[in-house]
């Protein structure tokens, strides 16, 4: 099972959306991380086909996605991070329905839904619109409606946007679980999601890949350049105009903070507990 | 603020729109039928017979005014009548005294078919009550979205908020009333290529329809008075709808409770008499008060306690009443009800109890639906294609008018004539026509021998005269007849074919291309249908989703099935207007003719029937209506799911 990403680009008008993009794909978690307009969206329109491409290669096991289209979005889920759903229709009804365009058997897409709706904590709406749900619990719908063909990639667009931290957690431990025999392809803002779950995790900026590595190896990267120091209030501004502030918090001697610099700011000394957040502020600040 | 509430919420602004829209429609509609009707069975125009009525109205009118004034002098000699403290003897005072300075108003030459059919349009007032409810309710559901805790928590919220909705009723009331009435003055003033200019500065006395109004002014002091007058009305129907809502502060209840209370209002509005002891309910009456344009232009006093009232001012009080008690009611709900926390009463858990009952029912439905099924529902429900229907069917028996028309002495002649004879011509037909062409000939011989009998007198001329013009129709009936006989045998000699006898009249009209107004509206509910089936995915953000999936080709094969599924229902529905319209209307006989009977289709040259012949034009018809719904589908695919 692979997902090889060659030379890809897109552009929009002048925009160079992405600029030869090479990635490979094996089974398990991989997080994309990236600021608005790094790339994630369009990489992962290429990637499901949503999107025509301009230049380079999307081949899954080999096969080019296109010329394979049937069979690839067999083995298809997508959750894309705009919430796609028909108001009118009960939570039940609308994953029979997207079992249906999956090509799954009735009793298969019957017994499959009510197994995700009771997973992602929606049996007791099983029956309601879904246009009086919340914002959470459409978005754990959509994550059901892109598991419902047990897919072997699933790409998902901020799957956890607006969900609780209960819920958060119910849902990265569901996909970590499931992770074991299919690719997930995970882009989010939240970087604490995919810190505890990602084998891998690409960093995004401008449509280029700036960085690629486990968890550890991104934390160790960054580790030298993380610093704490503590500033009266009035040098705050001064010192925000001058280096990435990752934390600020108020300490008995006037404000405690977290800097990420690769050179250590006066009076400041290394900070240990290095988290993902400051690598994707290292990365993409920089 | 609270007015632009209704401006952001686009469905309702969508469905006021078409609301508007419709009366516009109808209008012209009606006013075209009504020319139709009138022309069909008096041989003129409505607007010649209006200004024929218009001249006798002019002048009589100062006769008739002197003769209210005479009425009341002559009633007090009446002893009954001229008792000082009795309602009849004030009745008749006030009447006097209120018509009295209309004896020197100068009426101008005006025909005023705007004027008239602006104040017997009655399906405009009733879009506008419609309308009205609908702000009404939007209005007043205010636990939506959670506003209501946000307002109802800061200093000075809850009695502003409600104040702001009470005024946005105000100039929703106001809004509804100046454009349904300006749209309906202009769109009459075109339709009838009236200058409003002319009729809005003449005195207002001037239109027939006014006869009864006894204030001085001109036409567009009376509308703005109308318009001013109407407002108040929906006004007032407006607050008691948002104090019901509020009151209920349960949808379901609410939209139940304003249904139950405009049924009972319809039937008081509908079942009362004019003079009935309980006029007052038919009077000061929603219905009467929202639909009827008659109260406003029709002067009467009312019996209060003896005292002559008029009926406009009492109507007007009980209107401030209602007012203030619908107002009172909601600002008081507003200011007071706590926005979260309660979990209603009886009322609301048992309508919650059977909501969920409902819900599993609805659910287990849905999940079983195949994907055509879904499709459907998502046409129907989800895009309110069944709206779309429900409208066209509301058109349909808007448009279904089975009253006989009346027919002349000819068309009464000729319709028993083929009635007796449907066939093929024969030897009874044949004694039939000469039994007629004897009588007519009888009638020449006897006209021609008085002529010649020698110079007649003035007043014997005159009754020959009238005496042979009284057979003019049935000569009319006769040539007719007798034409279409020999077409008929021309058509047999030269075809070899044995054509009848048949109604040519009842032929013609079913050959007509249809209602105008049901084909627009055919074309709207399939326009409906596909666009919103097509555009409804991009808009729900449904594609990405749709295109990740294996099986979205057989998505699009559903969206053709049902397209095509729903078009054919709703051309079968407007046909089986058209067939039953002038099936009951003209009668049609004599379906297994040969088709070549009816005479403008005598050059086909195929051996078919009537009934054949019909079957095939309503099938291609039936075929170029599918195949423009399949284009229409066709082109939505490629444009916005294939982009």
């Amino acid at each position: 099972m692979e997902l090889k990403i060659e030379n890809l680009s897109k552009s929009f008008g002048d925009v160079k959306a992405l600029n030869k993009i090479n990635l490979n794909f094996t089974p398990g978690v991989y997080g994309i991380l990236g600021p608005n307009g790094a790339g994630k969206s369009t990489l992962i329109n290429l990637i499901t086909n949503n999107l025509e491409r301009e230049e380079g290669q999307i081949l899954w096991n080999g096969g080019d996605i296109i010329r394979d289209n049937r069979e690839y979005r067999k083995i298809l889920g997508y959750m894309p991070q705009q919430q796609g759903y028909y108001e009118d229709f009960t939570a039940g009804a609308f994953l029979m329905y997207i079992a249906h365009l999956k090509g799954i058997a009735k009793k298969d897409a019957r017994s499959r839904g009510s197994e995700l709706l009771e997973i992602f904590n929606l049996e007791h709406v099983r029956n309601k619109r879904i246009g009086g749900f919340s914002g959470g619990m459409k978005q754990r719908l959509m994550l059901a409606q892109a598991l419902l063909n047990d897919p072997e990639l699933l790409i998902l667009d901020e799957p956890t946007a607006g969900v609780d931290p209960q819920e958060r957690i119910n849902i990265r431990n569901y996909i970590s679980r499931i992770a074991t025999n299919r690719i997930v392809l995970l882009a989010t803002h939240i970087v604490s999601d995919i810190e505890a779950i990602a084998k891998e995790i690409i960093i995004m900026k401008s449509g280029s890949v700036v960085e690629i590595g486990t968890s550890d190896q991104l934390l160790s990267k960054v580790s030298g350049y993380v610093w704490k120091m503590n500033i009266a209030e009035e040098e705050l501004s001064d010192v925000q105009s001058r280096y990435i502030i990752s934390n600020i918090r108020k300490s008995e001697e006037g404000l405690a903070l977290k800097i990420i610099s690769e050179t250590r700011p006066q009076g400041a000394e290394a900070e240990r507990q290095v988290n993902l957040e400051d690598v994707y502020l290292y990365y993409t600040n920089a | 603020m609270e007015w632009k509430k209704i401006l952001f919420n686009r469905k309702l602004l969508a469905l006021l729109l078409v609301f508007w829209l419709l009366s516009i429609i109808i209008f012209a509609v009606e006013c075209d039928r009504k020319e139709r009707l009138w022309q069909e069975q008096n041989h003129e125009t409505y607007t010649e017979h209006l200004a024929k009525e218009q001249r006798q109205y002019r002048e009589t009118f100062r006769e008739r005014i002197q003769g209210i004034a005479d009425q009341a002098d002559s009633m007090e000699e009446i002893s009954i009548f001229s008792r000082e403290d009795s309602f009849s003897k004030r009745n008749a005072q006030l009447t006097k005294e209120a018509f009295e300075p209309l004896m020197q108003v100068e009426l101008e030459e005006l025909a005023g078919r705007t004027i008239e059919e602006f104040f017997s349009f009655r399906f405009g007032n009733i879009c506008m009550l419609l309308c009205a409810l609908l702000i009404a309710i939007a209005l007043g559901e205010t636990a939506k979205n959670g506003i209501r805790s946000i307002t109802f928590a800061t200093a000075h919220g809850r009695m502003r908020t409600a104040l702001e909705k009470n005024g946005a009723l105000l100039q929703w009331a106001l809004i509804l009333s100046s454009v349904y009435s300006l749209s309906i003055f202009v769109e009459g003033s075109l339709l009838f290529k009236e200058s409003p200019m002319r009729l809005l500065f003449c005195p207002v006395q001037t239109f027939v329809g006014f006869e009864n109004f006894p204030w001085r002014m001109v036409t567009w002091q009376a509308f703005v008075l109308y318009v001013l007058y109407r407002m108040i009305v929906l006004y007032v129907i407006m607050v008691l709808a948002w104090a019901i809502c509020l009151l209920c502060d349960h949808i379901v209840l609410a939209v139940g409770f304003c249904s139950g209370f405009i049924g009972i209002e319809y039937f008081l509005y509908t079942y009362i008499a004019d003079n009935h002891v309980l006029k007052l309910f038919k009077f000061c009456n929603v219905w009467y008060q929202a639909v009827e344009n008659s109260y406003f232009t029709q002067y009467k006093n009312l019996n209060i306690m003896e005292y002559a009232v008029d009926r406009n001012v009492v109507i007007l009080i009980a209107l401030l009443i209602a007012d203030f008690a619908g107002s009172a009611i909601g600002i008081y709900i507003s200011c007071t009800r706590y926005p979260c926390g309660s979990k209603g009463n009886g009322m609301h858990r048992a309508i919650d109890r059977v909501k969920v009952k409902i819900e599993k029912m609805q659910g287990d439905f849905l999940e079983k639906l195949s994907l055509t099924g879904a499709e459907t529902y998502k046409v129907l429900i989800t895009q309110k294609g069944l709206v779309a229907i429900l409208l066209l069917l509301l058109l349909i028996i808007y448009r279904a008018d089975f009253t006989q028309v009346q027919r002349s002495t000819q068309q009464e002649l000729y319709y028993e004539f083929i009635n007796t004879y449907l066939g093929v011509p024969g030897q009874a037909s044949q004694q039939e026509i000469k039994k007629w062409r004897d009588k007519l000939e009888q009638v020449d011989k006897i006209y021609e021998q008085k002529i010649s009998e020698g110079p007649l007198s003035s007043e014997e001329a005159v009754s020959l005269s009238i005496w042979y013009g009284s057979y003019d129709e049935q000569r009319n009936f006769f040539s007719q007849i007798e034409s279409q006989t020999k077409s008929l045998e021309s058509i047999a000699e030269d075809r070899k074919i044995e054509v009848w006898y048949v109604n040519q009249h009842s032929y013609d009209h079913l050959m007509r291309e249809g209602d105008t107004m049901l084909n627009v509206g055919l074309l709207f509910v399939i326009l409906w249908i596909c666009i919103g089936m097509y555009m409804g995915e991009k808009r729900r953000g449904m594609l990405a989703v749709i295109r990740s999936c294996s099986c979205e080709h057989m998505l699009y094969k559903a969206k053709y099935r049902v397209s095509i599924a729903v078009t054919s229902v709703v051309y079968l529905l407007v046909l089986l207007f058209e067939v039953i319209t002038v099936a009951v209307v003209y009668e049609i006989r004599g379906l297994g003719a040969p088709v070549q009977s009816i005479l403008k289709l005598s050059g086909i040259p195929f051996h078919i029937t009537i009934w054949q012949y019909f079957l095939i034009r309503y099938i291609v018809r039936y075929v170029l209506t599918i195949l423009f719904c399949f284009l229409v589908c066709k082109a939505l695919e490629k444009i916005v799911c294939s982009g």
